[in-house]
């Protein structure tokens, strides 16, 4: 059975691309124009994942209610919201919407596809080790560190730290970088389109803050001005 | 405005504070006053002290008989006529004695006949003793010529005790209305001496409705040293008979062979104290058997001081003759306060007498009022004169908050656009509508950089975007007729594209560089260690270009975002970077100055910057040097650059350097420690 992704995208054009693209990679894709028939389209039918724009025609914040709607509906729900700029990224997480992941604009449509098969690959895999605990051959271990590179779950101290599949990214291209990488090369990573700069310290500032959530001594990401970033623990 | 009327009322409050004042302080002169006439009771007392001699004592046996036996004379202001007629008394006739038959010294009928009583004033002046005799008698019975015995009618008599200790009788008697006769007589009262009359002692006699009236005159020097005389009134009631029925005397009959003694007011006492002179002031001096001896009375006030109507006098001497000084306060209707001081004046421990002294609080009233006038008539004054001010001061700054706003109003036109910066009015003034005025400068100033920077965009954004997008359509149109290298076009087409992406992306950086900065945590930072790391981190990452830094290692910190200071040096590099000429280096200088400056400079050699693009570079879009990147260049980086040093409290400066070969970026912000 196809998987069904809804795209909430108020841009024709745009949403057009992403559906065929979509349907070429072999997904049943359900399109809305705004927020009110998307909530209405929800009710009839649970789509399983959903991208989201943010700013819905006259709504500018129109994204963040039907991800509201469908936390709501359930918790676990992945999306996948597509910002116009770095900024928003901080507003996604002012409104505390959980943990998702952010594509800005404009998308690449390869990678927008990659991410969405890695969301899917995480979601079997979180039931998954819910059944057991047989992935331990992805593991990847560094000091207090440890990555699962197939569940993408990361710990830290025996403690679980929840990163988005874009802050993964940058965490594990980190720690595959023992003398450090530069923001070029953090870019590459995340495979965003455009270099800037701003979007990596933002994901670095929320990864340093989450790893601080479990560990108030968290200093393990070190900032190399004019350079990059390392990993020093 | 509704507050300051408001709070102006209580500007209202002083004249009555004033008022309270004024009562207090009224009240404070008014016990001074009693405490200076307290004082001056003491001081005539302390004068008056072991003067018995004026008080003239003279032995008595008792105080009973001293009492009885003492006939006032009130020192008189003017002469009185000898008429008969008691108009001349007229201020004295409420101190008239009244003797009646508990002085009734002989009684042939033994109350059969209709009884007698007579009213006595005696008065002085200028050496002669006055005195006025009002008998009340039912039948009047004149003297009848006929008679040799002068006891044949109704008369009055005297008796007295010369200087030369001998008695002398005087009979005052009439025939008719007028003047009237005066005899010496002998000790029965029944014949005269001499037979002559005494002309030296005037009397007349005048019919009344209660009786008759005698108006009599003597020299007091006929009077001894103790002033002895005594005054009685024979009544003859049957005109035929002729006998003397009754007769009423000045002593009862208790105290015969005594006579009355004539209290007047000591000489010297009123000299002694009127050399006091305690003005405006009624003084009375008693003696101990509460005789009044001396009045300096004020011609200003009608004083009753020592008048026998005078209960608080009374009061007061009782208390003060029992050794005690007080001072008594009394305020009648017209709010006038009456203040009496006594004190007791001794001989040796002895109390022989008391001095009272008496003075209204009028000339404190009159001062009062005449402050309370004053104070109205400054508070009014005063209050003009802020009233004036304030009314002067608001309206001149109603007249310049008005300019101010037509000049600020008329600042921008009606669409909005600006037409200019500069306020001018008020605008070297001190004051806070001053300080509004270059804040208004300062705004229209900062907004019409921004309205610059926005309306350049278009112009310099049309520019810049049609460059790429030529490319992406070139590359369509090959494609489309298929013509060359399908993937070189696709590339070509990438690079468009991404130079359109770094448009937007440079825009929406520069857009919301305000909102981020806001949105930044602060911390403390090493801005010289974090410059030596940076500089050799782009020494990597333009290997084709040369960095030098002088200045410390470390030690200077700076309060700010890090992240945003690298962001500020990746925009100075690249500028840098874009204009230096091959081959040269890029010259990072950094030092501390002694006001607590962090002073970094950039330096590059390269082109010069035209002085009229010098000012706006930091404004946004409008560099028109053609950089050696191939990226697009706005001048974007200078504007996100000079944000970001003025968020940081600091400044960012361009200039061509001295030399004429290069340009220079000068970074000044506020260090925390040096």
């Amino acid at each position: 059975m196809k998987q069904i992704i809804a795209i909430v995208e108020d841009d024709a054009h745009q949403r057009q691309h992403y559906a065929e693209a979509l349907r070429g990679a072999d997904y049943e894709v359900i399109e809305y124009v705004d927020r009110q028939s998307a909530i209405d389209g929800f009710e009839a039918l649970m789509p399983d994942l959903a991208i989201l724009d943010i700013m819905l025609g006259e709504e500018v914040g129109g994204g963040f209610e039907v991800c509201r709607y469908l936390k709501q509906k359930d918790a676990q729900f992945p999306i996948i919201f597509l910002t116009s700029r770095g900024d928003e990224l901080d507003q996604i997480y002012g409104l505390q919407l959980g943990a998702w992941d952010y594509q800005t604009k404009p998308v690449s449509l390869d990678y927008l596809i990659t991410r969405i098969r890695s969301l899917f690959q995480i979601k079997r895999a979180t039931s998954a080790s819910t059944d057991s605990n047989s992935h331990s051959s992805n593991l990847l271990q560094l000091g207090d560190i440890t990555l699962n590179e197939s569940s993408m779950a990361v710990h830290w101290k025996k403690q679980p730290v929840n990163l988005t599949p874009t802050e993964y990214d940058i965490l594990h291209a980190l720690l595959n970088a023992p003398t450090g990488i530069s923001i070029e090369d953090l870019v590459k990573a995340t495979r965003q389109g455009v270099v800037e700069d701003n979007t990596i310290n933002t994901h670095i500032l929320h990864i340093r803050k989450k790893f601080k959530q479990v560990d108030t001594g968290f200093a393990c990401i070190k900032t190399r001005y004019g350079f990059g970033y390392s990993w020093v623990c | 405005m509704q507050i300051i009327a408001f709070s102006s009322l209580f500007l209202l409050a002083l004249p009555w504070l004033g008022y309270r004042y004024m009562d207090e302080m009224k009240e404070f002169l008014v016990k001074g006053q009693g405490d200076a006439q307290l004082l001056a009771a003491q001081a005539i007392a302390s004068v008056l002290h072991n003067r018995s001699d004026l008080f003239d004592v003279s032995a008595v046996p008792s105080s009973a008989l001293v009492e009885e036996s003492s006939l006032y004379v009130y020192p008189l202001d003017a002469g009185i006529v000898v008429d008969g007629y008691g108009s001349d008394w007229e201020s004295l006739l409420s101190q008239k004695k009244q003797f009646g038959p508990e002085s009734l010294v002989y009684d042939r009928t033994a109350g059969a006949a209709s009884p007698i009583s007579f009213g006595l004033l005696l008065g002085e002046h200028n050496r002669y003793l006055y005195g006025l005799i009002s008998v009340t008698d039912r039948t009047v019975v004149y003297r009848h010529p006929g008679y040799a015995r002068l006891d044949s009618s109704d008369q009055a008599r005297i008796e007295l005790i010369n200087p030369q200790g001998e008695t002398r009788r005087y009979s005052i008697l009439a025939e008719a209305p007028g003047d009237a006769s005066v005899y010496q007589m002998d000790a029965d009262w029944a014949r005269p001496t001499t037979g002559k009359p005494i002309y030296a002692l005037h009397a007349v006699w005048q019919d009344k409705s209660h009786g008759y009236d005698i108006e009599f005159r003597l020299p007091i020097k006929w009077l001894n040293h103790d002033k002895q005389l005594m005054i009685s009134i024979a009544d003859v009631n049957s005109s035929t008979e002729r006998k003397v029925d009754a007769v009423v005397a000045t002593l009862s009959a208790d105290n015969t062979g005594y006579l009355n003694k004539l209290i007047t007011r000591s000489p010297e006492l009123d000299r002694i104290i009127k050399g006091l002179s305690y003005t405006n002031a009624t003084v009375c001096i008693v003696d101990q058997y509460r005789r009044v001896r001396a009045v300096l009375a004020n011609a200003a006030s009608q004083s009753e001081l020592c008048s026998l109507t005078d209960k608080v006098a009374a009061d007061m001497v009782a208390k003060a003759i029992a050794g005690e000084s007080n001072v008594h306060r009394t305020a009648d209707d017209t709010n006038e306060v009456l203040v009496i001081a006594s004190h007791p004046v001794y001989q040796g421990t002895e109390i022989i007498g008391a001095v009272l002294v008496e003075k209204n609080s009028r000339n404190i009233l009159a001062q009062q009022r005449s402050s309370l006038y004053k104070i109205i008539v400054a508070t009014a004054i005063v209050f003009t004169a802020a009233l004036i001010g304030l009314l002067l001061f608001s309206s001149l700054l109603a007249y310049r908050i008005r300019k101010l706003q037509r000049e600020v109003s008329g600042a921008i036109d009606p669409d909005g656009r600006l037409i200019t910066d500069v306020i001018a009015a008020s605008k070297y003034a001190g004051d806070e509508v001053g300080e509004l005025s270059r804040g208004f400068s300062l705004l229209l100033s900062q907004l019409k950089s921004y309205t610059g920077f926005l309306e350049s965009v278009p112009r310099t954004l049309r520019h810049e975007i049609l460059n790429p997008l030529n490319t992406i359509s070139m590359t369509l149109q090959k494609l489309s007729t298929a013509q060359g290298n399908d993937a070189k076009l696709v590339d070509s087409a990438r690079n468009a594209l991404r130079q359109l992406e770094l448009i937007v992306h440079s825009l929406t950086e520069a857009a919301h560089i305000e909102d981020a900065l806001a949105q930044d945590e602060k911390t403390s930072f090493d801005f010289a260690e974090l410059l030596t790391e940076y500089i050799s981190n782009i020494q990597l990452k333009h290997p084709h270009s040369v960095f030098t830094y002088s200045g410390p290692a470390s030690g200077i910190t700076l309060q700010g975002s890090d992240l945003r200071i690298t962001q500020m040096l990746d925009k100075l590099k690249d500028n840098a970077i874009d204009f230096a000429t091959a081959g040269t280096a890029i010259d990072f200088q950094l030092h501390v100055d002694n006001k607590q400056q962090t002073m970094l400079s950039i330096c590059n050699k390269g082109p010069l910057i035209p002085d009229e693009l010098i000012l706006h570079l930091c404004n946004g879009i409008s560099s028109s040097r053609q950089g050696t990147s191939g990226e697009p260049h706005l001048g974007i980086g200078l504007y996100v650059a000079s944000r970001i040093a003025k968020h940081h409290h600091g400044s960012l400066r361009i200039f061509n350097t001295d030399d004429k070969h290069g340009v220079c970026v000068l970074v000044q912000l506020p260090a925390l420690n040096a």
